[in-house]
């Protein structure tokens, strides 16, 4: 009996520490997601400006050197885009930015309208939109940054001490 | 005397301390109030039946 209620115990400290930990890493994945995006705005500008690449072959050639889950979206998207055309994957763009779970609300906004406005216009407006695009990710990167070091030891801490609580009142 | 129920008390104790520190660093000073409330009460829960207890042995022995 008592070997069961150890059991159960180590269960429930395992199940709610690993949620604290989850909980913990969403918060680390959005600053990483976010360091991704303006390594892939970099190298599109790059490759647009020096090698003269169209967006799609810009994006394609971009996307290899990502290391989250943006490579995949970024994929998916350059894939609509060698199909459908520049003018007509706007749908896919907001899907498949909308599909990065890390990311709040504000994030998503700037990727899709940087992404969107993107192929519509000259080289150098679309310079301009890269940079202005960076330059409000770098201020959420600072953010989330702040969140992440002011949260993630809290929320861990919180997963610990709830399944010790569950424990110690049940069992 | 059930000794296990002064343990039980005892570790929701630390743990309600503990959060609430931690909560109180993080700068989520109502959170902390909020979870120290929660202990008390969950504490409460856990002895209400001795006082319960209490009260009627002390109403059987005065024959209140």
């Amino acid at each position: 009996m008592i070997f069961i209620k150890i059991i159960i115990a180590i269960a429930i400290l395992f199940i709610t520490s690993y949620i604290g930990i989850e909980m913990a890493n969403s918060l680390k994945s959005r600053e990483e997601i976010l360091t991704d995006m303006i390594t892939f705005l970099r190298m599109v500008q790059n490759e647009m400006m020096y090698m003269l690449n169209s967006l799609p072959v810009a994006y394609e050639m971009s996307r290899q050197r990502l290391n989250t889950q943006l490579k995949d979206v970024i994929g998916a998207i350059s894939l609509d885009m060698s199909e459908y055309g520049i003018d007509k994957i706007d749908m896919s763009i907001t899907n498949n930015v909308n599909s990065l779970k890390a990311l709040n609300e504000y994030d998503k906004e700037i990727i899709i309208s940087t992404l969107k406005n993107l192929g519509r216009s000259d080289l150098e407006s679309q310079y301009n939109i890269i940079e202005n695009g960076i330059s409000i990710i770098n201020k959420q990167i600072k953010e989330a940054n702040e969140i992440k070091n002011k949260n993630s030891k809290v929320y861990k801490t919180i997963g610990v001490i709830t399944g010790l609580m569950i424990v110690i009142i049940f069992i | 005397m059930d000794i296990d129920l002064l343990f039980k008390i005892a570790g929701v104790g630390i743990l309600v301390a503990v959060l609430n520190q931690v909560l109180s660093k993080a700068g989520r000073e109502d959170q902390a109030m909020m979870t120290t409330l929660t202990g008390v009460i969950i504490v409460l829960m856990m002895v209400i039946s001795k006082i319960s207890e209490l009260f009627n042995t002390v109403r059987d022995t005065f024959n209140l």
